[in-house]
């Protein structure tokens, strides 16, 4: 029977061993692996410009995981490997499908409206060349916001992906028309209209054969006119030539007592209900709109929409007609908004019927040349540019990376560990 | 839609009351020329209310100093700057007078200015009748009180392009001050000026 000390040595020696045999084994592994591999290049989408190097050096086909859209250079890059015969996969982690859009705003007092796509429930962040703006997280596919100066690129943020646009045209001023009879109601809308920057031309009848006239409100055109405004039934005489103005583009702002008039019947986007008296006695800074009297729409034409509502009953709603649209609005005497309202009433009823009219002006564009490359839509475009993600390309690439790592890993740990004992019960025996 | 009310503007100190017949002589040539829906009577509002603000056309007048409390010079300062209209007739027709000198002073501090002469080629002299010479004198400017002038600029301040305070030193509060049912003994209609007053107010 062995020693005590001949059956530790001879374990050492099986230890000795079997580091050896670990390292030849990986060895093995890893040649046999490399004798397999395929010509491809797998790289996330930071390390694009080593994939340049080795598609240079004529690798087969590109397969790209990752879990960002690539930036415009890049993937028009890929494109062109792409048109030239080689394979391109890509695939990876879930990209949010986002995207951004600017309109600006048919307002003189300028400012944009940004659209952005998202996916539900997540949060988005809009920023420009100057910093963040706002976040939200949308309920359903997205956001809209009102940027009053967007500095440079909109950005719209959600997660790591980023979606980038810039402004391609602005609008050109056009008049507004306002219809009404002398009154608090009419001269308050012109003073907001104007004082937000509108030209406003108007027509108020003051007896059978007399009125004021400002500017040339008989010219209805979109070629000078954005929208009217016809607030009660004085408007009435100009009924057909405002209907043709809204087919051919133009808007219209339609006050309740207007929207009564038989005259605007083809034009309202709803029949008008019973009026409402206010249901607060004084205005009010988060609902200021509560205490003014309401005419409200009791029934939408044919596709018409409702835009806001008062305790259930329909107060502004909207409709198209040919290539114009029609706003139908219920609230009366809004000049009691702007003068017995709290403070900063008379910039809220000015931005809101300077809102109302922008809502509906025609919009005439003047289109700037795009001189640089956006990213307004990074998934959508990478779809377009490479084709549908592919969704196993995700499992190969972890797969591969399991094959590859995962046994040199436990076997090279495995020698480690007989190595270290080997070599203790060497020092423990007194041996070097 | 509200029709129009005219207002009289109620101050603590001097005698805001003092030409009683003028809102019913305004009310009755508005209605007699215009299409306007006017209510038939007048209405008197504190300057120091709340109130003022649902009239954006107010008519002030007196004959003695006038000495706002902060109160009041407040609610006119916030009345001006939300559009209103405040059409203010010295009832002296004295532009040395205690009535000018206090009113024009307390305007000063509401505005921020002084106010300036009214170009006599302004909108509010052709808004509905023209007065091609500026604002029509009146039969009470010579009639050996007060200065003894006829003036031949009304006053005011502006708010961009807007007039938010008109004065004037032409007495028509004396002028106006008659049943208008006397209208029919008057060859000219001497209110068709304060028609010009109300159609500026609702229409700029």
């Amino acid at each position: 029977m062995p020693s005590r000390a001949e059956r530790r040595r001879r374990a050492e020696q099986g230890l000795r061993a079997l580091a050896f045999g670990v390292l030849v084994l990986a060895l093995v592994l890893a040649m046999r692996a490399r004798a397999t591999r395929p010509r491809a290049q797998q790289v996330s989408a930071s390390s694009l410009e080593g994939l340049l190097v080795d598609v240079v050096h004529g690798a087969d086909s590109v397969r790209l995981v990752t879990d960002t859209a690539l930036d415009p250079l890049h993937r028009a890059w890929l494109a062109a490997h792409r048109a030239s015969g080689r394979a391109v996969q890509w695939g990876g982690g879930p990209i949010p499908a986002t995207a951004v859009a600017i309109e600006p705003i048919g307002d003189p007092a300028g400012g944009d409206r940004v659209l952005v796509a998202a996916p539900p429930a997540t949060r988005l962040w809009l920023a420009d060349s100057a910093g963040v703006i706002d976040s939200a997280v949308p309920a359903s596919g997205g956001a809209s916001f009102v940027a009053p100066g967007l500095v440079g690129s909109a950005r719209a943020m959600v997660a790591s992906q980023q979606a980038r646009a810039v402004r391609l045209d602005s609008i050109l001023p056009r008049r507004v028309v306002v219809f009404g009879r002398p009154g608090w109601e009419s001269k308050f809308v012109v003073a907001a209209l104007e004082e937000r920057g509108w030209t406003v031309d108007v027509r108020l009848p003051l007896g059978p054969d007399t009125a004021t006239v400002q500017g040339t409100p008989a010219q209805l055109d979109t070629a000078q006119v954005a929208a009217v405004v016809a607030l009660d039934a004085s408007a009435d005489r100009e009924a057909e030539r405002i209907a043709g103005f809204v087919r051919q583009g133009g808007g219209l702002v339609l006050g309740p007592i207007a929207s009564a008039d038989v005259a605007f019947a083809g034009l309202r986007a709803g029949t008008v209900g019973s009026r409402l008296a206010p249901t607060v006695l004084e205005v009010r800074v988060g609902d200021p709109r509560r205490a003014l009297p309401l005419v409200p729409v009791a029934g939408l034409a044919a596709g018409a929409i409702a835009l806001e509502r008062r305790d259930g009953t329909i107060a502004i709603a909207a409709r198209r007609m040919g290539l114009g649209r029609v706003v139908q609005v219920g609230y009366d005497d809004t000049w009691r908004w702007r003068m017995t309202g709290p403070d900063g009433a008379v910039e809220a009823h000015r931005r809101w019927w300077s809102g109302l009219v922008a809502s509906v002006a025609y919009r005439a564009t003047l289109s700037r040349t795009m001189t640089v490359e956006v990213q307004d839509a990074p998934l959508a475009r990478m779809v377009a540019a490479l084709g549908p993600p592919d969704s196993s390309l995700r499992l190969a690439f972890a797969g591969a990376g399991a094959n590859r790592d995962g046994p040199a890993w436990w076997l090279c740990a495995l020698a480690l560990v007989a190595l270290v004992a080997e070599w203790g019960s060497r020092r423990l025996r007194g041996l070097s | 839609m509200s029709a129009f009310t005219f207002a009289t503007a109620q101050y603590d100190s001097g005698d805001w009351d003092s030409a009683p017949q003028v809102p019913a002589n305004v009310i009755d040539a508005v209605a007699r020329y215009t299409a306007i829906d006017v209510n038939p009577s007048g209405i008197v509002v504190p300057l120091a209310s709340r109130d003022l603000l649902r009239y954006p056309l107010v008519y002030l007048t007196g004959h003695l100093p006038v000495r706002l409390s902060s109160a009041e010079r407040e609610m006119l300062r916030t009345y001006l700057e939300r559009g209103g209209l405040l059409f203010v007739d010295d009832h002296n027709h004295d532009i040395d007078g205690q009535f000018h000198k206090s009113c024009t002073d307390e305007l000063a501090r509401v505005v921020g200015a002084r106010l300036k002469e009214i170009p006599n080629d302004h909108a509010l002299y052709r808004s509905f009748f023209t007065f091609p010479d500026g604002p029509p004198a009146t039969s009470h400017e010579l009639n050996g009180w007060g200065d003894n002038l006829v003036h031949k600029h009304l006053m005011g301040a502006m708010r961009g392009d807007r007039l938010q305070v008109l004065y004037s030193n032409k007495d028509y509060s004396s002028e106006w001050g008659y049943h208008p049912d006397n209208k029919r003994f008057l060859s000219i209609d001497n209110t068709r000026f304060a028609v010009n007053i109300v159609v500026y107010a609702l229409t700029r």
